[in-house]
C-alpha cells in the first residue's frame, strides 16, 4: 500500500493533535477540568494510531508513553505536580520532533517531485530507491529554488548574527528569499550562510544588496543542484506546512447550491432575451445578482479559519517564556473563534509570538516588583481577538508598569534614531503613544541592555509593524503605569477589500479604505501655504496636500473638488482627487509593473462596471 | 446491496485510509462519523451493512456506541478498528457486541480479512 499519499494528511492532522496536547496538558496544570486531561489523552493516542499506521515506529513509541503515563493520571495512580506537567510537556516536545523527524526522512515519493524531476529532462527509474527518492525531494524543492546565494562574511566581523539578518533583509528587498541555511542565526552563527532565490532573481542587483550590508568577503551563485542536502532539508522543514485547507462540508454545499441555482438562472436569459422581455429580465438580474454576492460570500469564507488555529501555540510560548524568566503569568485568550484570511493569520504567528515574550520579558514585572507597586503578584497577559467594522482587532495587552518614556528617549538618543523617528527635541513628556511606537519600530531599536534570551532575538517591532502594514493593517499602542497595550488592526481578508473609487483626470482609480480616515469637499479657502508646503486646513488640523493629477502625471493641478485623507499612525496626507465616485468592493490583483510604471500602485482591479482600474496604495504618498 | 460501510473514528488520516482499503475492495462507504453519539446517529439513519468503530472518541466512546447500536439494532455488524489492544478492551467490546476486532496499525488484507468474516 502507497503509504506517500497520507503523509500530507498525517502531519496535518498530527499537528493538530500536538496542539490539543499542549492546550490539555496546559489547563491540566491551570487546574482545568478534568475534561483537559481526556483531551491530552485522547491527542496522544491518536498520534500513536496514526505514527503506527505510517510506520512511524519511533513516533509511535514516544507517543506511546506519553498514553501510558496519561493513563496513570487518568486511573488516579499518580498526582499531578509540576514536575510531572514539566516530563510531559518535554515528552510532548519530543514527539513534535519525532514527527518532523519521521516526516522529512519518510522513504516516500509525493507525486510532485517526480513530474519536477522530469521537467528536469532526468529519467527515474520507476524502481527508486530511498537515496534517489530523498533525492528527487530535493529536487522539487530545488525546482522552485533558482539560484543559492552563498555568503561569507569578513572573519573579524563583530555580531555575525545580525549581520546576517542584514545581509537577508537587504536580499529580500531585491529577489525572492525562499528560505536560508542557516534557517536562523543563533549567537554562535559562524559567518557563512546560503540564501535561497526564486525565480526571476537579478544576481547583480542581489550582489549590490549583499555587499551593500558591509563587512562581506564573498558572494557565490551556486546552482541549487550543488546545495547539500541538509541545506534543503532545514528548509523543507520550514515549508512543510500542507497546503490543504479543511472546509466544513456545509460551506462547500453551500457553494456547490450557489453555482447549481446561478446556471438555471442563466439559462433563463436567452429565451427572456429573445422575447425582449425586460420587465422579467430585470427581475432575473436582480436576483442573479443577490446570488453572486452570496457566492463572493461563501467562497471567501472558505478561506477563513478560527484563529484559535494560530493562537493555541501560544500558552505554551508565555508558560515557557515566563518560566524561564521566573514570572508568574495568568495568560487569557479571548475570541479563538473569530475568523481571519488564512493567509493573514500565518503571517501573524511570528509577530504575535514576538509581542507575547516582549510583554512577559519588558512588560511584566517581577513578583517582588509587583507587589512593591501594589498590584497582584501574577502578571496578568491577555491575547484578544474581535471583529471590527470591516476587520479583525487583535490585542496584546499585559499589566505591567508600561514602556518608560525617559529611558526610550534616551535610548533612540544613544542609538541615533531620534532624527529618523521626526522625534528630535520632543520631551518626555510630551511624547504621544504614536510617537512612542514610531520610535520603537525604528529598525535598530532595542530597549534591552543585555539580550536575554527569550526576546530581542529574531523579529524586532520594525519587523511586526512592516509585517502588519503588507497585509494592509495598522497597529496601534497604549501605554501606561498600568499596563501597555498593541492592538493590531486587520482587513478580514486579502482577497477583496473596501475601497473608495475616484476620478484623476480622465482615469478612475482605487484607494483602499484601510488607510483612508475621511474623504471631505476641498474648497479653496481650506488650502494654505506651510513653509513652501502646499496644506489642508481641516477643523483644526493641519494636513499636507499632495495633488494627485501631479503625482500621477495626469494634467495640472487645480479645481480638483475633494480631498481623501489618509492616514497611518500619526502619518497623514490629503490626497486631492477630481471627483469621488464611491465606495466599492475590489479584488485586488497583484500585477506585474512595467519598468516605468509609478510606484505608487499596490495592484490592478475590474471595477463594478467592468473597467481596469490601477489600486493606488495611500503609504506611498505618506 | 449490502455493501454498505459507516466509518467511525475521530481521525481523518485514519478515516481516509479506512475508506480507500474499503472502497478499493468494492464496498460503498456511505457515512462516516467521528464521535460516538455521531456513530450512533448515522446509523440509524444510513443502516449500513457494517459499521468500523474506533474505540478512543470524543464525547461517547466506541464501545458504548456500539451497546447503543446493538440494543436498538441487534443484527448490525460492527468490527472494531482501534490502537487499543488490551485483552480487557477487546473481551468488553465483544461483550457490548461488535463482531471482531482489529488493532491498529493494521493491514489492509488484515482488514478486508476480517470485514467479510463480519459479513459471513
Amino acid at each position: 500500500m502507497d503509504l506517500s499519499r497520507y503523509l500530507d494528511l498525517y502531519l496535518a492532522e498530527t499537528r493538530e493533535r500536538l496542539r490539543s496536547l499542549n492546550r490539555g496538558l496546559l489547563e491540566l496544570e491551570a487546574g482545568g477540568a478534568a475534561g483537559a486531561l481526556e483531551e491530552a489523552f485522547r491527542s496522544a493516542h491518536t498520534i500513536k494510531g496514526m505514527s503506527a499506521t505510517m510506520g512511524f515506529r519511533a513516533v509511535a513509541a514516544v507517543a506511546h508513553e506519553l498514553e501510558d503515563r496519561l493513563e496513570e493520571l487518568r486511573s488516579g495512580g499518580r498526582q499531578l505536580d509540576t514536575a510531572l506537567i514539566d516530563a510531559l510537556l518535554a515528552r510532548a516536545d519530543e514527539l513534535e520532533r519525532a514527527v518532523e523527524e519521521a516526516v522529512l526522512s519518510a522513504p516516500v515519493l509525493p507525486a510532485e517531485p517526480i513530474a519536477a524531476a522530469e521537467e528536469a529532462g532526468e529519467l527515474l527509474d520507476t524502481k527508486l530507491t530511498a537515496a534517489q527518492a530523498a533525492e528527487a525531494e530535493t529536487h522539487a524543492l530545488l525546482g522552485t529554488v533558482e539560484v543559492v546565494a552563498r555568503v561569507v562574511l569578513q572573519p573579524a566581523v563583530a555580531l555575525k548574527a545580525a549581520r546576517a539578518l542584514v545581509v537577508c533583509r537587504r536580499t529580500g528587498e531585491v529577489a525572492r528569499v525562499l528560505g536560508t541555511d542557516p534557517p536562523e542565526f543563533s549567537p554562535d552563527f559562524g559567518g557563512e550562510l546560503r540564501i535561497f532565490l526564486g525565480r526571476g532573481t537579478d544576481r547583480l542587483a542581489v550582489e549590490r544588496a549583499i555587499r551593500g550590508a558591509g563587512e562581506v568577503q564573498s558572494v557565490v551563485f551556486e546552482s541549487p543542484a550543488a546545495v547539500r542536502k541538509e541545506a534543503v532539508q532545514a528548509e523543507l522543514a520550514t515549508r512543510l506546512e500542507p497546503r490543504h485547507v479543511r472546509v466544513d462540508q456545509r460551506r462547500l454545499d453551500e457553494l456547490v447550491d450557489g453555482i447549481g441555482e446561478l446556471s438555471i438562472l442563466r439559462g433563463r436569459l436567452g429565451p427572456l432575451l429573445e422575447a425582449r422581455r425586460l420587465d422579467q429580465l430585470e427581475e432575473l438580474v436582480g436576483r442573479m445578482d443577490r446570488l453572486v454576492d452570496e457566492l463572493q460570500d461563501a467562497a471567501l469564507a472558505l478561506r477563513m479559519v478560527p484563529v484559535a488555529e494560530v493562537f493555541d501555540r501560544f500558552p505554551r510560548v508565555v508558560r515557557d517564556t515566563a518560566r524561564g524568566l521566573g514570572k508568574e503569568v495568568d495568560f487569557l485568550i479571548e475570541g479563538r473563534e473569530i475568523e481571519l484570511d488564512r493567509a493573514i493569520l500565518e503571517e501573524l504567528a511570528d509577530p504575535l509570538v514576538h509581542l507575547l515574550r516582549n510583554a512577559v520579558d519588558h512588560g511584566l514585572e517581577t513578583a517582588g516588583e509587583r507587589s512593591a507597586a501594589g498590584k497582584p503578584v501574577r502578571g496578568r497577559l491577555r491575547l484578544g481577538a474581535a471583529r471590527e467594522r470591516s476587520g479583525v482587532v487583535i490585542e496584546v495587552e499585559d499589566d505591567g508598569r508600561g514602556v518608560r518614556r525617559e529611558g526610550a528617549l534616551a535610548q533612540g538618543r544613544a542609538l541615533g534614531l531620534l532624527a529618523a523617528a521626526r522625534l528630535e527635541g520632543v520631551g518626555a513628556a510630551d511624547l504621544t503613544d504614536e510617537q512612542l511606537l514610531r520610535l520603537l519600530s525604528q529598525p535598530g531599536y532595542s530597549s534591552a541592555t543585555a539580550v536575554s534570551e527569550f526576546s530581542g532575538r529574531g523579529v524586532g517591532l520594525d519587523v511586526v509593524m512592516s509585517r502588519v502594514r503588507s497585509l494592509g493593517g495598522a497597529i496601534e499602542l497604549r501605554t501606561s503605569e498600568s499596563g501597555t497595550t498593541f492592538a493590531l488592526r486587520l482587513p478580514l481578508t486579502l482577497a477583496v477589500a473596501p475601497a473608495l473609487r475616484v476620478k484623476v483626470g480622465d482615469e478612475d482609480y482605487a484607494i483602499p479604505l484601510t488607510h483612508i480616515a475621511e474623504a471631505v469637499e476641498l474648497k479653496d479657502d481650506m488650502i494654505a501655504w506651510v513653509r513652501g508646503q502646499e496644506v489642508l486646513r481641516l477643523r483644526d488640523q493641519i494636513i499636507p496636500l499632495v495633488r494627485l493629477r501631479r503625482v500621477l502625471r495626469v494634467g495640472e493641478p487645480g479645481g480638483e473638488s475633494a480631498a481623501v485623507v489618509a492616514e497611518a499612525g500619526e502619518d497623514r496626507a490629503a490626497l486631492a482627487v477630481d471627483r469621488l465616485v464611491g465606495r466599492e468592493e475590489i479584488v485586488v490583483k497583484p500585477f506585474d509593473p512595467a519598468v516605468d510604471t509609478l510606484p505608487v500602485f499596490s495592484g490592478a482591479t475590474l471595477l463594478a462596471d467592468g473597467r481596469p482600474a490601477l489600486v493606488l496604495d495611500p503609504m506611498s504618498v505618506l | 446491496m449490502g455493501r454498505t460501510v459507516l466509518i467511525c473514528d475521530d481521525a481523518i488520516f485514519m478515516r481516509t485510509m479506512l475508506r480507500d482499503i474499503l472502497q478499493q475492495a468494492g464496498f460503498d462507504v456511505t457515512g462516516e462519523a467521528e464521535t460516538g453519539e455521531e456513530a450512533v446517529r448515522k446509523y440509524r439513519e444510513l443502516r449500513p451493512s457494517l459499521v468500523t468503530m474506533d474505540i478512543v472518541m470524543p464525547d461517547l466512546g466506541g464501545i458504548e456506541a456500539v451497546r447503543q447500536i446493538i440494543s436498538e439494532f441487534p443484527d448490525a455488524k460492527v468490527l472494531m478498528c482501534s490502537a487499543m489492544g488490551q485483552q480487557a478492551l477487546v473481551i468488553e467490546a465483544i461483550q457490548a457486541g461488535a463482531r471482531d476486532f482489529v488493532v491498529k496499525p493494521f493491514q489492509p488484507s488484515r482488514v478486508l480479512e476480517a470485514v467479510h468474516r463480519v459479513l459471513g
